[in-house]
């Protein structure tokens, strides 16, 4: 044991210093079917990846590595998956059925509604309230705005939620359990002076000496 | 001009106590012209009043709201829509204000009409928390128009409208939704009182003209089935009734013109003696002013342009009646109270005008002082006694009210500067004005 690791573990740890590139980062790359969604190209050089990133946190966290933050990715809060769908839902029901609709709404007798609620005629859009004629944007109609309407409650809303479910265990989130899910940063790593010394040194120190 | 002055100064002197009483005979004996007028005065505004207040004595239970059928133990859905632009720190009193109602089965739809304040921001802090959604307008497009933009998200069985600067009690939507047992009734006006009557002295006597003109009046038009208005301020209406008149129509006086056109519908309209309602009136003369011109100029465009068809009886006898007492009341009465003194003063060369005005103001400041205490009574929310000290000094509030409806109903009659920015211009250009 040296500073509470194995030595087969140090042998791990140097080899992994060597595996840096000199004066440059060790960049992830994406990878969907990794466990942690990137990977580093250790199978090239014979690590296997989960073990590889353990080892590179080690290092971070003893001060032979320096973390770049490259990105933040959100996880299921359940297992942990980054596999995750983030869609638009529901205000009421949370379901993610959605549709957008435009809003007209006709000066002339007030009547605002979506574009369906209007008859489709050869000189525009026929208002359902006053029969009167919409011709020009701007000038005898305008829209509120774009809306969402739920093809299953059949809500109307502005800002829908925002509805998560995990691919990997099946588990929905939406409304206030949004803010429940976990995050995970990625970072790129890079040698710092004490991980450079060690390296020349071949040996990883006591950092407890 | 020497002798008019001599002739104040007597009659103050002798009837300043008992004018009232003291000119009657005198009246009656130098001109009838002026008794009549204040017989007149008497039967249409205070014996209203009278009956309202015997009423109440006698049989109290008729001024409770119905007693629950259809709905007991069963709550519909109630959308609350509020429309509003710049309402600030208001829309979050009157958000938290339906939340604390005891009636839970609510939705609050607020359609901002594209605010530059914050306003937006302060309403959706409780879209996470609540049944609350909030729909920014693109286009700042007029009170109407996003009442119907709200209206078009709401699901409930009925909708209560609300200003963005007013405020329900917990008990007062279970005070109006009984009146809805009856399937013809289309909307529940609450009784409206002032919310900051000690800003100043013109809230203190609005607190009083509001508890007499919004409570008392509307209580006796209910009985008689001639409600006017159901008020902006809020109003319980049933979602088929608004659907069956297609919403709000634009232009000005958007509550005045949704009440016609249900009475037109022969929808029935009532309102209740027990829900209450708070809302903010304006503090400072400038702002009062400004919102009796738009509500002046907004009565003359609904009852006498867009309306007077009622006036031919085509929507019934009560509908054709109302129409005509409001053309009265409303159109004709300030001109006359203004104008027959100065007529009999002119015709008549009468010298009792002094005593005809000093006997108006005991006759009406001892009746209104009676008036505010049975509405205490009856209200149990009317101006505190702390407050009755501006009731002698309430005339001098009606003067600036009375000097704008004089010039604000003549030119809207003659059609100057018709547009109020209350409506967006490109959008009053294409609306037809009557």
């Amino acid at each position: 044991m040296v500073g509470g690791t194995t030595i087969v573990e140090t042998e791990l740890l140097l080899r992994v210093l060597a595996f840096i590139p000199k004066d440059a980062h060790l960049s992830p790359a994406w990878e969907a079917r990794s466990r942690l969604g990137a990977v580093y190209g250790g199978e090239r050089a014979g690590f296997d990846e989960d073990r590889l990133h353990e080892a590179l946190e080690t290092l971070a966290n003893r001060g032979f590595l320096e973390r770049i933050f490259v990105e933040r990715l959100t996880t299921c809060p359940t297992c942990e998956s980054h596999a995750i769908n983030v869609h638009e839902a529901c205000v009421t029901c949370g379901s993610s059925n959605l549709k957008r609709i435009v809003t007209y709404f006709h000066f002339r007798c007030g009547f605002v509604g979506p574009e369906g609620a209007f008859a489709k005629d050869p000189g525009g859009l026929r208002c359902p309230k006053c029969k009167g004629l919409l011709v020009d944007l701007g000038t005898d109609h305008d829209s509120p705005g774009v809306m969402f309407e739920c093809a299953k409650c059949a809500a109307m809303f502005q800002n829908p939620e925002i509805g998560v479910r995990c691919l990997s265990c099946g588990a929905a989130f939406t409304a206030g359990a949004v803010d429940e899910l976990h995050h995970r940063d990625v970072f790129s790593y890079r040698l710092t002076s004490r991980g450079d010394a060690a390296l020349a040194r071949g040996a990883i120190e006591n950092e407890f000496a | 001009m020497t002798e008019l002055v001599h002739r104040v100064i007597v009659t103050l002197d002798s009837y300043y106590v008992w004018s009232m009483f003291a000119a009657l005979p005198r009246l009656m004996s130098s001109s009838s012209l002026l008794f009549w007028l204040i017989v007149y005065i008497f039967v249409r505004f205070q014996f209203p009043n009278l009956a309202l207040y015997a009423g109440y004595f006698l049989g109290r239970r008729w001024f409770e709201p119905p007693p629950y059928k259809r709905y007991a133990g069963n709550q519909p859905l109630i959308s609350f829509l509020i429309a509003g632009r710049n309402p600030g720190t208001s829309i979050v009193t009157c958000i938290e204000s339906i939340l604390r109602s005891n009636y839970r089965n609510i939705e609050i739809i607020f359609a901002d009409d594209k605010s530059t304040d914050n306003s937006i921001e302060l309403a959706r802090q409780f879209e996470r928390k609540a049944n609350v959604r909030v729909i920014g307008n693109a286009n700042h497009s007029g009170k109407a128009a996003n009442l119907n933009l709200a209206f078009m998200f709401a699901r409930g069985e009925f909708v209560f409208i609300l200003d963005a600067d007013s405020e329900i009690l917990p008990d007062t939507v279970d005070n109006m939704l009984p009146y809805f047992e009856d399937p013809t009734v289309a909307g529940v006006s609450p009784s409206i009182f002032v919310r900051n009557p000690s800003d100043s002295f013109l809230t203190r006597c609005q607190q009083m003209e509001y508890v007499m003109s919004y409570v008392m009046a509307q209580l006796w038009r209910d009985r008689l089935g001639i409600i006017v208005t159901l008020s902006g301020m809020g109003t319980l209406f049933r979602m088929t009734a608004l659907r069956h008149i297609g919403g709000w129509d634009m232009g000005l006086g958007d509550d005045a013109d949704s009440t016609i056109r249900l009475r037109k519908a022969r929808w029935k309209l009532r309102t209740s003696l027990r829900a209450h309602l708070l809302t903010e009136v304006p503090v400072t003369l400038k702002h009062l002013t400004s919102q009796r011109a738009r509500w002046t100029r907004n009565m003359i465009k609904q009852r006498v342009r867009k309306h007077r068809d009622l006036g031919s009886f085509r929507f019934g006898l009560v509908n054709g009646l109302m129409w005509y007492d409001q053309m009265l009341n409303r159109v004709i009465h300030p001109y006359l109270f203004v104008g027959l003194p100065i007529l009999a003063l002119v015709l008549f060369r009468t010298t009792d005008i002094p005593v005809l005005f000093v006997s108006l103001y005991g006759y009406t400041t001892f009746f209104f002082a009676l008036d505010l205490l049975i509405a205490r009574d009856m209200t149990r929310r009317g101006p505190s006694l702390g407050n009755f000290w501006v009731i002698p000094f309430y005339s001098l509030f009606r003067i600036p009210i009375l000097c704008v409806r004089l010039t604000q109903i003549l030119r809207e009659l003659l059609m100057i500067d018709p547009w109020h920015p209350y409506v967006p211009r490109r959008i009053w250009d294409a609306i037809p004005h009557h």
